[in-house]
């Protein structure tokens, strides 16, 4: 994907909710995107699939899948990449469930319309896909509606079908935040596995750094609508160089003894009214003149591991 | 299901049970039977006589019982000024009535329907704005009066459409309209704003991420969740407009059940008021039940 912008076009001017975001995902990899709230994650990841509501609108930039641009395909065409090609898991379990078809036909709804599979041969593959993400007796809760499950459960069932196209990208907007801890945990071996049988790529957004640790190959700091950092999990934990990604990863709590938890002054910007230069500028401990005067390029730290700083690396000589 | 539809049909005929004492005590409230019967100079034999035929004599309790059994069997009692049965009144006047409040339904749920789901999803367009102005303007105008303007404009001035009274196929556009006006605005104003609710769900989100049809994501997906609070309107509206058929059959000069009622009242005809009274009340309870149970099989959440 590259610089992919998604503007909001309201009465109060223009909102550069996602401004030039660029990263890529391998098959079988998994990418984590992490940032604060309101950063533009899931409205990234509503860009790939063309689907940001109205007033947004996809702006600029390339989606490629498979060496194709699917920001400029057919509305038709595109239609057949969701939920085939790239399909996607939504937060809360409890509402993205429609409530009045049963969970068999939700499941199957997608297989039909990508693969044509009715009658038998259909039911047979969505309790394949139920029993694939762990349903107990599948074969008897097809019939049942979402009402009748626990919120764990329908996050599976979400997640049965998001794969039951055996799609090549599985974006994962912050799938286990509604749900508790144990059955955290339990999602998250659960999509591993998914992914080890399936070998699709994964895209993690969440704002939980250590769901990233654990889960993710590579990761993308997003921070105001912009990329600020990318690399391998190992390189950027250990080496953070952009200011705002040090700061995210101090809010985490410590193995050794640390006496109190650090959070990050101030708020996030607000999207109509983005400093003009860096953005994490107003927020930044080290800020430096330059930074209010023009954006940061990405600067490359090592192979692989590039961050938007004029800086990079210089906080290292605090620790 | 069963047990629920049971449970449903139990508390339909409790209130059954209940109008007909209602409908009973009312004619009793309103005065002495015998005065509206005979004339005020008929010899007390008469009355006495009278009083007997009527069962009048007899306890309230037994007077119930007496008309309640013929009201079961079919005998609503015979018109006081007519002097013909009232089943055979009935029967002549409500095919028209029928039709009438038809044909008024069925353009109010297309015109209802399809235009509030598509003013919502086209929520600020041109559609939306004009379903909006037609919907507050039907239900602003009360329908003496728009029927009276109706009549003046396609009947009298334009000459398309017949003024009134009950001819050929054309007879029955201006009585239709004029009735479906104001359900149709509540109708497409409630399919709006539940669809628009709808449509900012999370599962209409999914529905297009799994690469659903914008037309199937809008009539499957979101339709049958937005639908449930407007069955139960639509399904009372059909009663509320055969009732409400008073007033549109009266403008109209259309030979219904409205018009013979609005009659009877003038005449102090009750056996006739009575009858369409309990009947009305009837269609309401058996509407209800209806609505229960087609909310049932829209709504899973509901099948205890």
């Amino acid at each position: 994907m590259e610089d992919l912008r998604v503007y909001f076009f309201t009465s109060r001017g223009i909102s550069r909710a996602v401004d030039g975001v660029s990263f890529h995902v391998g098959e079988g990899e998994t990418l984590g995107v992490v940032g604060e709230s309101g950063c533009g994650k899931s409205v990234t990841a509503l860009g790939i699939l063309r689907l940001v509501p109205a007033p947004g609108r996809v702006v600029g930039g390339r989606v490629f899948l498979e060496g194709e641009d699917i920001t400029k395909v057919s509305e038709a065409h595109i239609r057949h990449i969701r939920g085939a090609k790239i399909s996607m898991i939504l937060q809360d379990p409890m509402t993205s469930l429609n409530p009045v078809f049963s969970i068999g036909s939700q499941v199957g709804e997608s297989i039909t319309i990508h693969q044509g599979l009715k009658g038998r041969t259909l039911l047979k593959r969505v309790i394949e896909m139920l029993k694939l993400v762990r349903i107990p007796a599948a074969e008897s809760r097809i019939t049942d509606y979402p009402h009748q499950m626990s919120g764990g459960m329908r996050q599976r069932v979400a997640g049965a079908i998001g794969i039951s196209c055996e799609p090549r990208v599985l974006i994962c907007d912050e799938p286990t935040t509604a749900l508790d801890v144990t059955i955290q945990a339990q999602y998250l071996e659960l999509l591993k596995e998914v992914q080890e049988r399936t070998g699709v790529a994964l895209i993690f957004i969440t704002h939980d750094m250590g769901i990233i640790a654990r889960m993710c190959d590579r990761v993308v700091v997003m921070y105001a609508g912009r990329v600020v950092e990318t690399g391998s999990v190992r390189d950027v934990f250990l080496d953070a160089n952009q200011p705002y990604t040090i700061s995210l990863l101090k809010c985490l709590p410590r193995l050794e003894g640390v006496a109190h938890l650090e959070s990050i002054e101030g708020q996030p910007p607000d999207p109509h009214t983005f400093p003009p230069a860096c953005r994490f500028a107003p927020r930044c401990p080290k800020v430096q003149p330059v930074c209010n005067e023009v954006y940061p390029e990405m600067v490359k730290v090592k192979e692989g591991h590039m961050a938007a700083c004029y800086f990079p690396g210089d906080w290292h000589r605090d620790k | 299901m069963g047990r629920y539809i049971m449970g449903r049909a139990v508390q339909g005929l409790t209130s059954m049970f209940l109008v007909t004492i209602f409908v009973f005590g009312i004619v009793r409230l309103s005065g002495d039977p015998l005065q509206m019967l005979l004339p005020e100079e008929a010899p007390p034999e008469q009355y006495a006589e009278m009083k007997k035929l009527l069962y009048l004599d007899k306890p309230i309790v037994v007077q119930y019982w007496k008309w309640i059994s013929r009201v079961v069997r079919g005998d609503l009692g015979t018109s006081t000024k007519l002097r013909i049965p009232v089943m055979e009144l009935i029967g002549e006047r409500l095919p028209n009535t029928l039709q009438l409040a038809a044909v008024a339904f069925a353009f109010t749920l297309t015109l209802g329907l399809a235009v509030g789901v598509y003013a919502a999803a086209w929520r600020g367009s041109v559609v939306d704005y004009v379903a909006r102005g037609f919907a507050v303007m039907g239900q602003a105008a009360p329908s003496f009066w728009s029927g009276i303007i109706f009549i003046l404009i396609f009947a009298v001035y334009l000459r398309w459409l017949p003024a009134g009274g009950k001819g050929g196929l054309s007879s029955i556009i201006l009585p239709a309209f004029t009735l479906g006006w104001l359900p149709v605005a509540g109708v497409m104003r409630m399919t709006r704003s539940s669809m628009l609710e709808v449509l900012n769900s999370e599962y209409i989100k999914l529905a297009r991420i799994k690469g659903v049809r914008e037309t199937l994501v809008l009539w499957k997906h979101g339709f049958k969740n937005a639908a449930l609070p407007v069955l139960t309107y639509t399904a009372l509206i059909f009663i509320a407009m055969i009732n409400g058929s008073v007033i549109i059959e009266t403008v109209f000069a259309w030979p219904g059940i409205g018009r013979l009622v609005l009659e009877a009242v003038l005449n102090r005809d009750f056996p006739i008021v009575q009858a369409v009274v309990l009947m009305f009340s009837t269609w309401y309870i058996l509407g209800n039940l209806f609505i229960d149970i087609g909310y049932a099989y829209l709504n899973p959440r509901i099948r205890y």
